[in-house]
């Protein structure tokens, strides 16, 4: 019984409880009660590190995969929530409330994780999304937040719906919600039955939500216009700690329950990570908005995540795993330099606002640089290796058109990231950015790894070798 | 089996007769002088014929929306409370979790000055 006082959620809840009651009572401490909320934070990544629980609940999974993946979103909101306090102090909107939404938002992306049945999955998704719908509308001063907030929360409850729709047909066609019961059910159905075309329904109304919350090609008009209406700060959070609890979904619903389903599910998943990548890439081209541009970059990027887990090789998994990895990695990265860039106290909107940057900030003008040429996958860099991967996995399983025209699309994003270095490098004007601090270490760190993990890439290929193998421990 | 309707007919057949006998007492003894003021249709606190889409306080959308979450909080209780003999402890103490979630959330908007009109 008291065991379960480990359990990272469980300390979470209580503790963000805690800070809501304290915070009320030392309104004027706002630093206080962002310590505690960061020590809370560290609390629960210690405890997702040390020993897993032994107990097991039916719908509620934990093993060293989960508690890994657990670490991992912790350390990254660790990070998320420095850059937040700086950035919103900066722009006098410092609120507690905003990270203890986020805190919620937080133990959404854990229940997804470890959910292991469809309502429990349901659960998780719809904490994540309220917390977000609130965090989109948090800049109650600008239009464009408020836009944003409706938008997401209109187009989020619908597919919310269709996601509970799908569920239900599953649960109609297998009288079951737990993954391994409807994984037995479905490979006992006869391929020709109505029962067999229902289960695929369903399935298909699943994805297609789960592609809405990951922010994939046919479901994608929501993402740019929403990164571009919140806080820069709301925009990191936004674009790594769900992408990676959506992921983990994919990969336990499709690896366990809808296994037995993998040749049709396959074509969907390529289908729509190619998709993804053609429409990130061309559309970013055109675009004059910092956030923006970077929504349609993080588009084309979960394209490769879903084209390498369309393939349902071993390979193609670990190529996912490993561009989940480096992908929430380079995001957290650009956006936390854009956090700490500001032109003349507003935050930088268009790329024409980094003009200059180079003579008034060489630090963060390197920063960029180097960030921006991993994304765009050159070589001494992280990113290249990410898509390296994708497209030798593509090859290996003889996708040679697709291969070519994904190193095509991997050209034509090359252009886009190489003109906001042109833009900083060999562009002036004539009012010039202002920033609140000079350097930052964590996100000095945070791009050096960007370098050193490129140079010496088996530290990451073991890492999500070993992630990859204690997957396949938990799927039957 | 019909059979078994008869005390919801009776009841109909009560509620009838008793709405016609208050109604027409009303009409036939009570007194009657009409005027403009009385004779039109009465709405509490906006007039009754206007444009709808009018502004009105942002604070009575706070008040519904506290309302709403303590309102929801009684339609939880109410199945929890038919079959609390056997759900025994642990339906106990989730609610007393429940509860206590929502005692926080009450705490936090006294505190804030939700509660108060001006």
């Amino acid at each position: 019984m008291f065991d379960l006082f480990y359990i990272p959620e469980i300390i979470l809840s209580i503790g963000i409880l805690l800070v809501i009651v304290i915070d009320l009572y030392i309104e004027k401490q706002k630093y206080f009660s962002y310590l505690l909320i960061q020590f809370l934070i560290i609390l629960a990544s210690f405890y997702a590190l040390t020993e897993v629980p032994t107990h097991a609940y039916s719908s509620y999974e934990f093993s060293k995969f989960t508690s890994l993946i657990k670490f991992l979103l912790l350390v990254g909101a660790l990070i998320i929530f420095h850059y937040t306090y700086r950035h919103l102090n900066y722009l006098n909107n410092l609120k507690i409330e905003y990270f203890t939404i986020s805190v919620l938002g937080l133990i959404g992306t854990m229940i997804m994780i470890s959910a292991y049945s469809l309502l429990m999955l349901y659960l998780g998704i719809e904490l994540l999304s309220l917390a977000l719908y609130a965090l989109i509308g948090f800049n109650k001063a600008s239009k464009l937040s408020s836009e944003a907030a409706i938008k997401y929360y209109i187009l989020g409850a619908m597919s919310s719906g269709i996601l509970l729709f799908g569920i239900s047909l599953i649960y109609g066609f297998t009288g079951s919600i737990d993954y391994f019961e409807i994984a037995e059910q479905i490979s006992s159905v006869n391929n020709n039955s109505v029962q067999f075309l229902g289960i695929i329904f369903g399935m298909i109304f699943i994805t297609a939500s789960l592609c809405f919350k990951f922010g994939a090609a046919p479901f994608h008009i929501w993402v740019p216009d929403i990164y571009q209406g919140s806080l820069v700060s709301t925009t990191i959070l936004l674009s790594t700690l769900p992408k990676v609890a959506v992921f983990v979904v994919f990969l336990k619903l499709y690896f366990i329950p809808f296994i037995t389903l993998a040749f049709i599910w396959s074509d969907i998943l390529i289908f729509i990570g190619i998709a993804s990548i053609v429409i990130g890439s061309i559309f970013a081209l055109t675009q004059e908005n910092m956030k923006r541009l970077l929504a349609y970059s993080a588009i084309s990027n979960i394209g490769f995540i879903i084209l390498a887990m369309g393939l349902v090789t071993d390979d193609g998994l670990n190529a996912s795993l490993y561009y989940t990895i480096v992908y929430s990695f380079t995001a957290l990265a650009s956006f936390g330099i854009i956090t700490h860039i500001t032109s003349n106290s507003h935050g930088i909107e268009d790329i024409s606002d980094l003009a200059g940057l180079s003579k008034t900030h060489p630090y963060f003008a390197i920063l960029i640089l180097i960030t921006m040429l991993s994304s765009a996958g050159i070589p001494p860099l992280i990113g290249f290796h990410a898509k390296l991967m994708v497209i030798q996995a593509l090859i290996n399983n003889s996708y040679i058109i697709l291969s070519v025209l994904v190193v095509l699309m991997t050209v034509i994003s090359a252009y886009y990231y190489l003109r906001i270095i042109k833009t900083i490098y060999f562009e002036n004007r004539e009012n010039l950015i202002s920033t609140y601090t000079r350097n930052n270490i964590l996100l000095s760190i945070n791009v050096i790894l960007l370098l050193g993990l490129g140079v010496f890439p088996f530290i990451m290929f073991d890492i999500t070798s070993y992630l990859a193998s204690i997957l396949v421990d938990i799927s039957i | 089996m019909l059979y078994e309707y008869l005390p919801i007919l009776i009841f109909l057949a009560l509620a009838l007769l008793f709405a016609t006998v208050m109604l027409s007492a009303g009409f036939i003894f009570g007194g009657s002088n009409p005027d403009d003021e009385k004779n039109s249709p009465y709405e509490c606190g906006f007039e009754p014929f206007e444009d709808s889409r009018m502004k009105f306080d942002v604070r009575f959308y706070l008040v519904a929306i506290l309302f709403i979450i303590f309102d929801l909080e009684i339609a939880f209780l109410f199945p929890w409370a038919v079959v609390l003999d056997h759900i025994g402890l642990e339906g106990y103490l989730a609610m007393a979790i429940f509860i206590f979630i929502l005692l926080i959330g009450f705490i936090y908007e006294w505190k804030k000055g939700a509660l108060e009109w001006d």
